[in-house]
């Protein structure tokens, strides 16, 4: 068996270019030739190729190292929920309708996955310690946060109950809601903000895209506190590192 | 384990950032310097976690194959290695792989950006492939 040394390698190099162009038919009519062309090199050529005919069966290197995990996540089990389809992929991460798992409820929930890593486990545990605050945060018109973990992968996830309706825009515009209807909404949207402040919480982010109008015609705020989760974990990164 | 894409963007953005002596001569060299940081970022990434004993275990997730791999740093560590040999050896083709492998790009797009055909870039591509599976399989002397 003949070693691979920065010499060999380029020495074989073109062959190996001329010989991978060539269909799988034509390789052993040009293998033979080259091997009375150049008896020197031919095993290093041969033992290559067939090398590369082994490696057409594996998966070598074909998987990547960053895990793009949602893509094959559907049916897959996350604590008490399983997973059912991709629902949306936000700024902040993905976005997935889910269901329990052990049948005990038939409520569908949401869950999100943040996109970032928690680096460290003290990080790990403040962010399970701010999901238990923020799934104290209980109103009518705050979408309930049900819980948050971790996956063994080390993603972080919040579970959220899942809202069936229309940002609150698209909602006024498409009922042609009048003024005083609209100011109707957003009293609801203020008081739930309200609530919210009064437990030492803030949103960060309220756009119409994070006010949702059940189909009901209910009004729920969506993802009260996450940024706060996103940037305390910014700042414990710059803090540690 | 798993890092997600943006923070390992964030990360090499850093990471580049504070070498801001560094000029590139063109995109192509550009994208070759960025997709070696990802390389060095991720393998860290898995030294550390295997350090927490967390499993130790390195996810590795493909997209088009739903299979799973679980590969342990040891072995993307050895990898590390031959593409290190590999990118003496042969530079271009370490290249290839970094941006292929570790950061995710298409052979149309590594194609582009270094203004080769697509065809060469997978010939490339599977050419690296045979280096370093034989480097990984024989040991680094091999």
């Amino acid at each position: 068996m003949s070693t691979l040394d920065r010499d060999r390698w380029q020495e074989v190099s073109p062959y190996l270019d001329e010989v991978l162009s060539l269909s799988d038919d034509e390789r052993p009519a040009w293998l033979a030739g080259f091997n009375r062309r150049n008896p020197g090199l031919a095993p290093l050529l041969e033992e290559l190729v067939r090398e590369h005919e082994e490696l057409k069966n594996k998966h070598f290197l074909s998987c990547q190292p960053i895990a793009p995990f949602e893509a094959s996540f559907a049916g897959q089990i996350l604590g008490a929920y399983r997973l059912i389809s991709s629902i949306g992929e936000g700024g902040m991460g993905s976005v997935w309708l889910a269901e329990r798992s052990d049948g005990r409820f038939d409520r569908k929930v949401a869950i999100k996955f943040l996109h970032f890593s928690l680096g460290s486990s003290s990080g790990t545990k403040r962010f399970k310690r701010e999901g238990r605050i923020l799934a104290q945060l209980s109103h009518p018109h705050i979408a309930e946060l049900i819980d948050a973990g971790v996956t063994a992968t080390g993603q972080p996830y919040i579970v959220l109950e899942h809202i069936e309706g229309r940002a609150i825009d698209v909602w006024c515009d498409q009922h042609q809601l009048d003024i005083h209807a609209r100011i109707m909404l957003f009293l609801d949207v203020l008081s739930a903000v309200s609530h919210a402040h009064s437990n030492l919480v803030v949103h960060r982010d309220i756009k119409p895209s994070n006010v949702l109008i059940r189909n009901d015609g209910c009004v729920k705020l969506l993802d009260f506190g996450i940024a706060k989760l996103l940037s305390d974990e910014a700042e414990s990164d710059t803090a540690t590192t | 384990m798993s890092i997600g894409a943006t923070t390992l963007l964030h990360q090499a953005y850093i990471e580049m950032a504070d070498r801001e002596s560094v000029v590139f001569p063109d995109r192509s060299r550009f994208m070759a310097y960025a997709a070696r940081v990802m390389r060095g970022l991720i393998i860290d990434h898995a030294r550390m976690r295997s350090a927490e004993k967390r499993g130790g275990q390195f996810h590795v997730t493909s997209a088009d194959v739903a299979v799973e791999q679980p590969a342990d740093y040891v072995e993307l560590e050895q990898l590390g290695a031959a593409l290190d040999q590999l990118a003496e050896v042969d530079p271009l083709l370490a290249e290839v792989v970094d941006m292929k492998f570790f950061c995710g790009f298409t052979f149309g797009e590594i194609a582009a950006m270094k203004d080769l055909s697509e065809r060469t870039v997978q010939r490339q591509w599977e050419k690296a492939r045979i280096y370093l599976h034989r480097k990984l399989s024989k040991g680094l002397e091999g």
